[in-house]
């Protein structure tokens, strides 16, 4: 071991986007090519840092990064028919933001919630939709490469 | 930033087996933001210099050397049991390995409480769960039954405060009853990375050569080390949930970490109501 060990690494957290001064819009954040059916990549070009997953329908999904039950990266995770199955403890993520299965449990919590991100895909492009007061997507909303 | 607590954790800190600090030698051991250095006399005791005037007690205890932390500066209020099996021929010494996390070191403590990961995280399937909080001690029973980790699986893991925690764990290998201790410590280097030093003993086989034992304690070194890169894997990608919305099939989280929390705080303020009585979850 160095003296390098006595600096602190940086640990991660869920950026609140609510304090982003992005304007409402489309806001591209991948190539379509960079994720294939049943595949999830880490966004972090973005005013918080999500998931996002092709499920076995071709349909890209999103959400926050961060699992809500105890904080793992969601991107580590597989994704299982449509949703998104957590490496941590194997919750699995609807992408509409609830939890869908608990392999363990009787019953999953009513509380067991995350956000979900709109996203689209457009000539070869993924954007995902961003409005600071989580006002619905507008279709022929802006679009920001 | 992510709710860090304020401080290092209050208790006893492993700062390595006894027999890496061999008389006249001075180790620098890296711990709680400082340099420490660490020296054996030559009437055989240790003497820690800190950087500065802090004096933290030492104990010797089951091979281990150990510093007592304490934000305070009081003086130890408990002292780890001694374990008969460390000082006995039946038994190997401690085979040690480390390894550096990068994160704080309360992740390494949920893994008490935290059923639900043993399946998704490790691939190891238990029957029986159990958890007890007492005082400065929390303990997790587990029994199992597998191809793998061994037939009738017993074992038993006892923290004697935030960083110091021996396993008791037997198993039928090819209908042998093999019984084996581990040592899972840490010191926090910073307030976002800790090292984990462990220590594995076994039983000795009566008839066993000296090199099949040390085989046989390396199978398990690797074995253990196989697991605790199954966690870092996960602890160095994610996020602390202060508060996290937990199920009907998870252990008690919640009380584990208020358990931990009297670690962080002054002694004065350690609230009552910690303890938790043995009960399967």
């Amino acid at each position: 071991m160095t003296d390098q060990e006595l600096i602190a690494p940086e640990l991660p957290e869920q950026r609140d986007p609510s304090v982003s001064d992005l304007v409402s819009g489309w806001y591209k954040i991948a190539q379509s090519d960079q994720i294939s059916t049943k595949e999830a990549l880490q966004v972090d070009n973005f005013p918080t840092q999500i998931v996002v997953w092709r499920g076995e329908d071709s349909v890209l999904r999103g959400l926050d990064l961060y699992c809500k039950h105890m904080g793992a990266s969601l991107a580590c995770g597989e994704v299982e028919g449509n949703s998104i199955r957590c490496p941590f403890h194997a919750w699995r993520w609807a992408g509409e933001g609830h939890c869908d299965e608990i392999p363990y449990a009787k019953r999953i919590p009513p509380k067991a919630l995350t956000r979900a991100w709109e996203i689209d895909e457009m000539d070869g492009e993924i954007y995902a939709w961003f409005d600071k007061n989580a006002s619905p997507s507008d279709p022929n909303g802006q679009r920001f490469k | 930033m992510n709710d860090l607590p304020d401080r290092f954790p209050r208790g006893w800190f492993v700062l390595g087996h006894q027999r890496d600090f061999p008389i006249g030698e001075t180790n620098t051991i890296y711990g709680f933001d400082r340099k420490i250095q660490v020296q054996r006399l030559e009437d055989g005791s240790i003497k820690i210099d800190l950087g500065d005037t802090d004096e933290w007690p030492i104990l010797e205890i089951n091979q281990m050397v150990m510093v007592w932390h304490d934000a305070e500066k009081k003086e130890p209020d408990f002292l780890p049991k001694k374990i008969e099996e460390c000082y006995s021929d039946e038994w190997s010494d401690y085979g040690m390995a480390s390894f550096l996390v990068k994160n704080n070191c309360r992740e390494l403590i949920d893994n008490m409480a935290d059923k639900g990961h043993f399946g998704p995280v490790h691939q190891a399937p238990f029957e029986g769960f159990w958890n007890e909080a007492k005082d400065h001690t929390y303990t997790q029973e587990m029994t199992a039954d597998s191809p793998i980790l061994g037939r009738d699986l017993f074992s038993q893991a006892t923290y004697e405060g935030p960083a110091y925690m021996t396993t008791y764990m037997s198993a039928i290998h090819d209908g042998n009853k093999v019984e084996s201790r581990l040592a899972v410590t840490h010191i926090p280097l910073t307030l976002t990375s800790f090292q984990i030093n462990f220590g594995v003993m076994v039983k000795k086989v009566p008839g066993m050569s000296a090199e099949d034992e040390a085989a046989f304690i390396q199978g398990y070194v690797d074995a253990n080390n196989y697991a605790f890169g199954q966690d870092v894997a996960i602890w160095e990608n994610k996020i602390y949930i202060p508060d996290p919305v937990v199920c009907d099939g998870d252990g008690p989280l919640h009380k584990l970490r208020k358990w931990y929390g009297q670690f962080l705080v002054n002694r004065d303020d350690v609230p009552t109501g910690l303890d938790l009585a043995k009960r399967e979850f």
